[in-house]
C-alpha cells in the first residue's frame, strides 16, 4: 500500500469515527427530546380533551398489572367510536389482532419484535396515560399495493367480450409494511422467515429504503442547524399471511391500540 | 553487456505513467465512496442504538401545566374499575350469531354464542375498476367494517345492474326491462347487508376462495345454507 493510500484511508476511518460520534451526539440530545416531546404532547392532549392524569405510585408488581391492563381496556374502548377497522398490538401476549367495533376479527402471533426503549425511559405515568387513547395512523407505507385495482375497459360489443379468467392468487409480492403513529411512532411489520430469497432481499431493500429516507431527513435538519429527529418504534415480524391481510385491512387514519409490559 | 544498476526498477512509458495514475484515482475513489458506504451503515445502524444506551430513565412525573388536573389512583379502586372495563369490552362481542368474512384470503367464519360453529370459502370483490366508454367507473370491492342483515330472501331472482351490462358490451336496457331480471344464479338464499350488497350462492363454485365478485358474498350451497339458517335480520357482519 502506498504511503498516499495509508493517509486516505486513515482520513476515511478517521472521519467516519467522528462523524458517527457527532451524530450519535446529536442523536442523544434527539431522543432526550423525543422522551420530552412524548410527554408533552399526552399532556396537550389530556389538556385538550379535560381528562384527569392519572398519578399513581408504583408500589408493586400487581398494581403496575392492573393499571397496562386499564390502560389497554379505556384504549380498546375508544376504538369503537369508530366504525372503521382498528388494530391492537399485545406485546405481553406477543400478537397483533385486527377489531371492528371491539369485535376481535382476525389475530396473529408475533414471530419476534423489537420495541424502542424509549417507552421504558418515558415517565411511567404519561406512558400509562399515553396508552390509555388509541394511536391515531398518519402515514403508511407498503411493498404491497393498499387495493390492488385491476383496470379494465368495457368492451365495445359482445363481440370484443371476454369472460374473466380466473384470478392469480399466488402470494410471490413480499409483504413489509411501515405505519407512522402520531406522536411520531413507528410501527414496523416485517415479513418472518422469507420463504424465497428475493422476499429477504426485498425486506433488506424496504428497511435500507426506510433507513435511508430517515438519515436523509436528519441530514436536512443538521444542515438547518436543529437537532435530528428521534421516532419511538415497534419492529414486529410475522407471518406472511397475517401481515397482507392487516396491511389490506387497515383504513388510512386507523386507531392503533398499544399493550405494553 | 549493459548493466541495470537497480534490477528492481521498471521504467514506465508515458501512457504507462497515465493509466498507473488514473489507476490510483480510482483506488482512491473507492476508497472514499466505501467509506461513504461504511459512514451511512455506521450512521444508521449504530448512533441510534448508542444514543438509546446513552440517554437514562427520567425521574417520577411531574406535570408541566398547573391547568390540568390529576386523579390519584389505588389497586382497590383500580381492580374495580378494570373489571368494569372488561365487562364492557366483553359484551361488545355479540351472543347472538354473527358472521366475519376476510375479504383478502375469501374466508368466512360463523359464530353462534362466541362460538365458531362454521368456517369455510367464499368469494369477494375483484377489486377491478371498470371504465365504460361513456366515461362511467364501477370499483367492485367488498367494503369492509361492520355491517347488519337486513334482509333475507329465498329463491332470490338477480335484478342486473348498468355494469352487468356494460362489463359484456351489452346495450343497458330500461330500468324495468325484463331483460334485467335472471333467476337461479344468486343460489337458494340472499342476505341483503345493504347498499346493495348480498351474501348468497353462486354457480361459480370453482372461483370460491378467490376474489371475483363485483362486491358481494357469494358461498357455496351448504355454507350458504348454514349461514342463512343462523343469521336473523339484524344480525352482524363483520368484514375486513
Amino acid at each position: 500500500m502506498s504511503k498516499t493510500t495509508k493517509i486516505l484511508v486513515t482520513a476515511v476511518v478517521v472521519c467516519i469515527v467522528i462523524l458517527t460520534i457527532a451524530f450519535t451526539i446529536l442523536k442523544t440530545i434527539a431522543y432526550q427530546k423525543a422522551i420530552t416531546h412524548f410527554e408533552v404532547y399526552f399532556e396537550q392532549e389530556l389538556s385538550k380533551k379535560k381528562k384527569n392524569i392519572e398519578i399513581y405510585v408504583p408500589a408493586d408488581s400487581s398494581t403496575k398489572e392492573l393499571l397496562t391492563e386499564k390502560a389497554y381496556y379505556t384504549a380498546l374502548l375508544e376504538t369503537t367510536k369508530s366504525d372503521s377497522l382498528s388494530l391492537c398490538l399485545n406485546v405481553p401476549d406477543s400478537t397483533v389482532s385486527l377489531l371492528i367495533k371491539g369485535v376481535v376479527v382476525h389475530t396473529a402471533k408475533l414471530e419476534s419484535m423489537k420495541i424502542s426503549p424509549l417507552f421504558r425511559a418515558v415517565n411511567p405515568t404519561m406512558l400509562h396515560n399515553a396508552l390509555m387513547q388509541p394511536f391515531k395512523v398518519s402515514k403508511q407505507a407498503s411493498t404491497i399495493p393498499k387495493m390492488p385495482l385491476m383496470v379494465k375497459i368495457a368492451p365495445r360489443d359482445t363481440s370484443e367480450y371476454t369472460p374473466d379468467v380466473v384470478p392469480d392468487t399466488t402470494d410471490l409480492d413480499p409483504v413489509n409494511f411501515i405505519l407512522e403513529l402520531k406522536p411520531n411512532v413507528l410501527l414496523y411489520f416485517y415479513e418472518a422467515n422469507p420463504t424465497q430469497s428475493s422476499d429477504g432481499l426485498s425486506q433488506f431493500k424496504f428497511d435500507l429504503k426506510e433507513r435511508t429516507w430517515t438519515l436523509t431527513q436528519d441530514i436536512k435538519r443538521i444542515a438547518k442547524l436543529q437537532v435530528p429527529e428521534y421516532k419511538p418504534y415497534i419492529r414486529v415480524r410475522l407471518n406472511k399471511k397475517d401481515a397482507k391481510i392487516i396491511y389490506r385491512a387497515l383504513p388510512n387514519q386507523a386507531l392503533v391500540v398499544i399493550k405494553l409490559e | 553487456m549493459e548493466h541495470d544498476p537497480n534490477p528492481s526498477s521498471t521504467s514506465f512509458t508515458e501512457k504507462q505513467t497515465r493509466l498507473l495514475q488514473l489507476g490510483l484515482i480510482l483506488v482512491y475513489l473507492n476508497i472514499i465512496l466505501l467509506g461513504f458506504v461504511l459512514l451511512f451503515f455506521s450512521l444508521t445502524y449504530t448512533a441510534q442504538p448508542l444514543a438509546e444506551l446513552i440517554v437514562r430513565n427520567k425521574n417520577l412525573y411531574q406535570p408541566s401545566d398547573d391547568s390540568l388536573t390529576t386523579k390519584h389512583l389505588n389497586a382497590k379502586s383500580l381492580a374495580k374499575e378494570l373489571s368494569t372495563l372488561k365487562q364492557k369490552f366483553a359484551n361488545l362481542t355479540p351472543a347472538d350469531p354473527y358472521i366475519v368474512v376476510n375479504t383478502t384470503y375469501n374466508r368466512f367464519k360463523l359464530y353462534k354464542n362466541r362460538k365458531l360453529i362454521r368456517e369455510g370459502f367464499c368469494s369477494t370483490g375483484s377489486y377491478t375498476l371498470l371504465k365504460s366508454l361513456d366515461k362511467r367507473e364501477w370499483i367492485f370491492h367488498t367494503p369492509k367494517g361492520m355491517y347488519k342483515v337486513q334482509g333475507k330472501v329465498t329463491n332470490p331472482v338477480w335484478r342486473r345492474p348498468d355494469w352487468s351490462f356494460v362489463e359484456e358490451g351489452l346495450p343497458i336496457p330500461a330500468a324495468n326491462d325484463p331483460s334485467r331480471w335472471e333467476a337461479g344464479v344468486l343460489g337458494d338464499y340472499a342476505l341483503s347487508i345493504g347498499n346493495g350488497y348480498l351474501i348468497h350462492g353462486t354457480i361459480y363454485k370453482r372461483f370460491l376462495g378467490m376474489p371475483v365478485t363485483h362486491g358481494c358474498i357469494r358461498m357455496n350451497d351448504e355454507d350458504l345454507e348454514a349461514v342463512f339458517k343462523t343469521l336473523e335480520i339484524g344480525s352482524k357482519v363483520y368484514v375486513y
